[in-house]
C-alpha cells in the first residue's frame, strides 16, 4: 500500500517500535522522542489526487511522473511541498534550507537520479543559495522549489520576504523561471525536466507566486500543453560522429601510455559497462575525477586512481563526462599528453584543456562506440609502471600512518583515514558495502589518500569544486536517504549504515541536521575531525593578531552536541580507541537505526610539517584526491 | 643476447639546434600548451622565450646554443638557498635522472643532465644538452619543470598558495 504526508521512502526509515532514545538517562531530563505522528504518517494511505486540481498539485503530479526521488525541505512553500509529499515524494524536513539543498545535491550524486529541493519565500530561499552554487559547481540535477509572495504584491513589498528570486540564481543554475501563468504549470515543469534529464545535470530553479501554486483546475482543458512526458522530452541520446570515433580511435591506436579520465558524465549517463568493457579490451587503466567515485573499480588492476606517480606518463588522455575542465596544469599530465574529450555539450568542447580530438555525444553513446571500433591491445609495460605506482602510493600512506600512530597525545589524521579504510574495505564489511561522504578540509586531505571506491556512487566527493566548507552533515543526510531508499545506484546496497567525514569547520555549519539525521533514524556515523581550528590558520602562525580568526575553543564535545540532539556519541582522545568506538558506532546504526558522531580529538599543529611531519599534504588530480575537478 | 644501443653525438650546427629548440617550443604553443609564446632578444650568447603555462606570469626559458644549457630562470622565486623546500627541491631535481625512473620519466645521462642553483632567492632550473640533443634537452626540460610542479602539488601546496595562486582549498 502507498503511504503519504512524509512520502514511503521516509516513512519507511521510521522503525515502528522505536520512538525514542534510551541514553538519556539523567532523570532530570525528558527522554528525546520522535513524535508520534511519524509513525501515523508511515501508516497513513496516499488518496488518489485528481482533477478539480490546484496549481501546486499538478506540479507535485508532473514531479511523481518524472521520478522526482526525494524532496529534502523546511517548512515553507507550504502548497508545494505539501502536495509533492501527498502525491508520494518521499519528503524529509529539516533545520536549515541550505543543508537540505546540500542534501538534494548529495542525494543526486550518490544515485545518479533527481531529487528537490524546497524554500521559502525570501529567508528559505536565501539560505539556499549556498548549495545552489555547490550543486551547479558539481553538476548535479536538483530542482529548486521555492514560494515567491503574489503576482500582484510584486515591487510593492507589501508583507513580508519580498525577493527577486530569478536574478539571484543567475550563473549558479541551468534553467530558471518564476512562473506567473498558472496555466502553464505543467508546461514548465516540462521545461524543468529536459533541462534536468538532459545534456550536462545543472540546478533548475522555479519559483510560485500563490497565484500559480493555488490555482484552481476544474480539469486539463485548463492547463497547456497537458500531455504525457514522452510528449514533451525525449529519452533519446546524441550520438557520435563516426569520423571523430576514427580520429580517437587512430590517437589510441598509436599511443604507448594512455589513460581514460571518468567523471560526473560517466556516472550519469550509467556508462560505467562500457567504461570498463573499453579498457579491458583496449588494456587501458582508468582514473577518476568529479563529485563522485567509483565507476570504475578500484581495485581493478587497470585503475589508476591510487596511482599518482604515473600519471605523467600518460601520452593519450581519454576525458569522459569531465563536465568541470580543470586549465592546464590542474591535472597531472604532462605537457607532451594528447587529449580526447566526450561530452555532450559540444560549446563546451576545447573550454579550457586544448583538444586533439572533440567527441560531442552521451557518454555511455561514445563509449559503446569506442568499444565496438578498438582492437583488443595490449600495454603491459604501462599497465606495470601503474602497479608499480600504486605499491608506491600505498607504502607511503602506510608510512604515513606508522608515523602518525607515533604521535600519541591526540589523534593524526593518518590513522582516522587508515583505520576507517581497514573497517570498511578489510574487516567484516563487504568492501563495496558501505557509501562515504568524504567531507572534511584539512582532514581530507588524508582521507582521499586512505579511501577508495568499488562501485558506482561509493564515495561522494564533499564540497567538490565549489570547495564550501561545511555541508557535510547535509551532504550525509542526503546520502543516508539515498541508501536506505535504495535509490539509482545506491540499490544494492539498501539499508545499510554510511559514514561522514568532516572537520569542526565543518560540522558548526550544518551539524543541526545531526537532529534531522536522528528524527528519521538513518545510520549515519559521521566523524568529526577536531583540531581546534580552521584548516587555514597555519598561514597566520606566526602572526598573533590575525591567528584567532583562524581558531576555535579547544576540545570542545562535539559528540556531547550530538548525543544532545538523539545522536550516539563517541570522544576519541587517543589513536587506540578509534577503531574501537567506529565499531561500537556502527553497531548502533545497525542495531538501532541511529546515528552517531564520533568527536576525533586531534591538535592543529599536525599541519606542521616541520613539528609534525608529514604536516599538512597537498593533492594531485585526477584520482584519490581529486577535489577541484 | 640484445646488443646495447650506443648513442653517438650527433653533428648539429649552432643554428641547427637553435632551429629544433625554437620548433619544439613552437609545437607547445601551436598545440595550446604554452598561450601567449614569444622570442625575446638574443643577448650575451643566450636567447629568451617567454610564456604562459602553469602560473598567471610569464615563464622565462633561455637557452645557450654553445653550453646547451636550457634554464628556467623564475619558474621558482622565493625558495631561499638554505630553507627545507630549496634542499628537497635539489634532492629532487637531481633525482630526475636515477635509473628506477621509467625511460620516458627520465632525462638520460648520455644526452642530458637536470641541475639547479640558487641565484638571489630563487631557484633556477637547468638541463645541460650535450651537443646534439638540444631539441631532447628542450623537451626535458619542459617535462621537469611539470614534474616539479606536481612535486610541489604534492608536499608543498602552501608554496604554491602563495606564489602560485593556486587555491588553498
Amino acid at each position: 500500500m502507498k503511504k503519504a504526508v512524509m512520502g514511503a521512502g521516509a516513512t519507511a526509515a521510521l522503525g515502528a517500535s522505536k520512538v525514542g532514545f534510551a541514553e538519556q538517562t539523567d532523570s532530570a531530563t525528558k527522554k528525546i522522542l520522535i513524535p508520534k505522528e511519524f509513525e501515523d504518517a508511515a501508516a497513513a494511505p496516499l488518496t488518489k489526487i485528481d482533477f478539480p486540481m490546484i496549481g501546486a498539485q499538478v506540479f507535485a503530479r508532473a514531479c511523481k511522473e518524472e521520478g522526482v526521488s526525494a524532496l529534502f525541505c523546511c517548512p515553507g512553500n507550504y502548497l508545494i511541498v505539501h502536495a509533492m509529499a501527498e502525491a508520494g515524494v518521499p519528503t524529509y524536513s529539516g533545520r536549515h534550507e541550505g543543508s537540505l539543498c546540500h542534501a538534494a545535491d548529495a542525494f543526486c550524486r550518490a544515485t545518479g537520479e533527481i531529487a528537490a529541493t524546497s524554500g521559502t519565500e525570501g529567508p528559505g530561499f536565501t539560505d539556499m543559495i549556498g548549495g545552489i552554487a555547490a550543486a551547479n559547481a558539481a553538476r548535479s540535477p536538483i530542482l529548486v522549489l521555492a514560494s515567491n509572495s503574489t503576482i500582484l504584491g510584486d515591487d510593492t513589498e507589501r508583507g513580508i520576504q519580498d525577493c527577486y528570486q530569478q536574478p539571484t540564481t543567475e550563473g549558479m543554475r541551468k534553467y530558471g523561471k518564476r512562473l506567473i501563468t498558472p496555466e502553464r504549470t505543467w508546461e514548465y515543469a516540462g521545461y524543468a525536466f529536459r533541462q534536468l534529464k538532459t545534456g550536462v545535470p545543472k540546478p533548475v530553479h522555479l519559483d510560485f507566486p500563490a497565484e500559480v501554486a493555488g490555482a484552481q483546475f476544474a480539469d486539463a482543458s485548463e492547463l497547456e500543453y497537458y500531455y504525457d512526458k514522452t510528449k514533451y522530452r525525449t529519452e533519446a541520446k546524441a550520438h557520435p560522429d563516426p569520423r571523430a570515433i576514427e580520429a580517437a580511435v587512430r590517437l589510441l591506436r598509436g599511443a604507448d601510455r594512455p589513460i581514460i579520465v571518468s567523471s560526473n558524465g560517466v556516472f550519469y549517463g550509467k556508462a560505467w559497462v562500457p567504461l570498463r568493457q573499453l579498457a579491458e579490451k583496449a588494456q587501458i587503466p582508468v582514473v577518476e575525477s568529479g563529485a563522485m567515485k567509483g565507476q570504475f573499480p578500484g581495485d581493478h588492476k587497470l585503475s589508476a586512481d591510487a596511482a599518482p606517480n604515473a600519471l605523467a606518463s600518460a601520452d593519450v588522455v581519454l576525458l569522459v563526462g569531465q563536465y568541470c575542465m580543470p586549465t592546464i596544469g590542474e591535472f597531472a599530465f604532462g605537457p607532451d599528453a594528447k587529449y580526447i574529450r566526450i561530452d555532450p555539450a559540444a560549446e563546451d568542447i576545447g573550454r579550457n584543456l586544448p583538444i586533439d580530438v572533440g567527441i560531442v555525444s552521451d557518454e555511455h553513446a561514445a563509449l559503446t562506440a569506442l568499444v565496438s571500433a578498438m582492437p583488443n591491445q595490449q600495454h603491459d609495460s604501462w599497465v606495470s609502471e601503474i602497479a608499480l605506482a600504486r605499491q608506491e602510493f600505498e607504502a607511503e600512506n602506510e608510512e604515513f600512518y606508522q608515523t602518525g600512530l607515533g604521535y600519541t597525545d591526540a589523534v593524526h589524521p593518518a590513522v582516522v583515514s587508515k583505520e576507517l579504510a581497514e573497517f570498511l574495505y578489510n574487516g567484516d564489511l563487504p568492501k563495496e558495502q558501505t557509501t562515504v561522504v568524504q567531507g572534511g578540509y584539512g582532514v581530507a586531505r588524508y582521507t582521499r589518500r586512505y579511501l577508495r571506491a568499488y562501485r558506482p556512487g561509493q564515495i561522494i566527493n564533499g564540497a567538490y569544486q565549489y570547495g564550501a566548507i561545511g555541508p557535510d552533515v547535509g551532504y550525509a543526510l542526503g546520502v543516508a536517504v539515498a541508501v536506505q531508499q535504495g535509490v539509482g545506484a545506491q540499490a544494492d546496497y539498501k539499508g545499510h549504515p554510511i559514514i561522514a567525514v568532516t572537520g569542526d569547520g565543518g560540522i558548526g555549519y550544518s551539524g543541526m541536521e545531526l537532529e534531522t539525521i536522528a528524527k528519521y533514524q538513518l545510520p549515519v556515523i559521521t566523524i568529526v575531525y577536531n583540531n581546534n581550528a580552521w584548516g587555514t590558520w597555519t598561514g597566520q602562525r606566526n602572526n598573533a593578531i590575525s591567528l584567532p580568526i583562524h581558531l576555535f575553543q579547544e576540545n570542545i564535545r562535539y559528540d556531547k552536541m550530538g548525543e544532545a540532539l538523539g545522536a550516539h556519541g563517541e570522544y576519541v582522545t587517543r589513536p587506540q580507541d578509534f577503531t574501537p568506538a567506529l565499531e561500537r558506532a556502527y553497531q548502533v546504526a545497525l542495531t538501532e537505526s541511529r546515528p552517531s558522531i564520533i568527536n576525533v580529538q586531534a591538535k592543529k599543529e599536525f599541519w606542521l610539517r616541520d613539528q609534525y611531519p608529514p604536516g599538512f599534504l597537498g593533492k594531485i588530480e585526477p584520482g584519490l584526491m581529486s577535489y577541484n575537478h | 643476447m640484445a646488443r646495447k644501443k650506443v648513442l653517438k653525438p650527433r653533428r648539429r650546427s649552432a643554428q641547427d639546434e637553435l632551429d629544433f629548440v625554437r620548433r619544439r617550443l613552437q609545437t607547445y604553443a601551436d598545440r595550446g600548451v604554452f598561450r601567449g609564446y614569444s622570442e625575446k632578444q638574443y643577448r650575451a650568447g643566450r636567447y629568451y622565450f617567454r610564456f604562459l603555462w602553469l602560473a598567471r606570469e610569464p615563464f622565462t626559458l633561455t637557452y645557450e646554443p654553445t653550453s646547451g644549457t636550457l634554464t628556467f630562470t623564475n619558474f621558482l622565486p622565493h625558495v631561499h638557498a638554505r630553507s627545507t623546500l630549496c634542499k628537497e627541491l635539489k634532492i629532487f631535481i637531481k633525482g630526475r635522472s636515477a635509473t628506477h625512473l621509467p625511460a620516458h620519466r627520465r632525462i638520460d645521462t648520455k644526452r642530458a643532465r637536470p641541475d639547479c642553483s640558487s641565484r638571489r632567492g630563487t631557484l633556477l632550473v637547468h638541463v645541460i644538452a650535450k651537443p646534439g640533443h638540444h631539441e631532447y634537452g628542450v623537451t626535458k626540460v619542459i617535462n621537469l619543470v611539470h614534474e616539479v610542479y606536481l612535486y610541489l602539488h604534492t608536499y608543498f601546496p602552501e608554496y604554491l598558495w602563495q606564489y602560485y595562486d593556486v587555491p588553498q582549498e
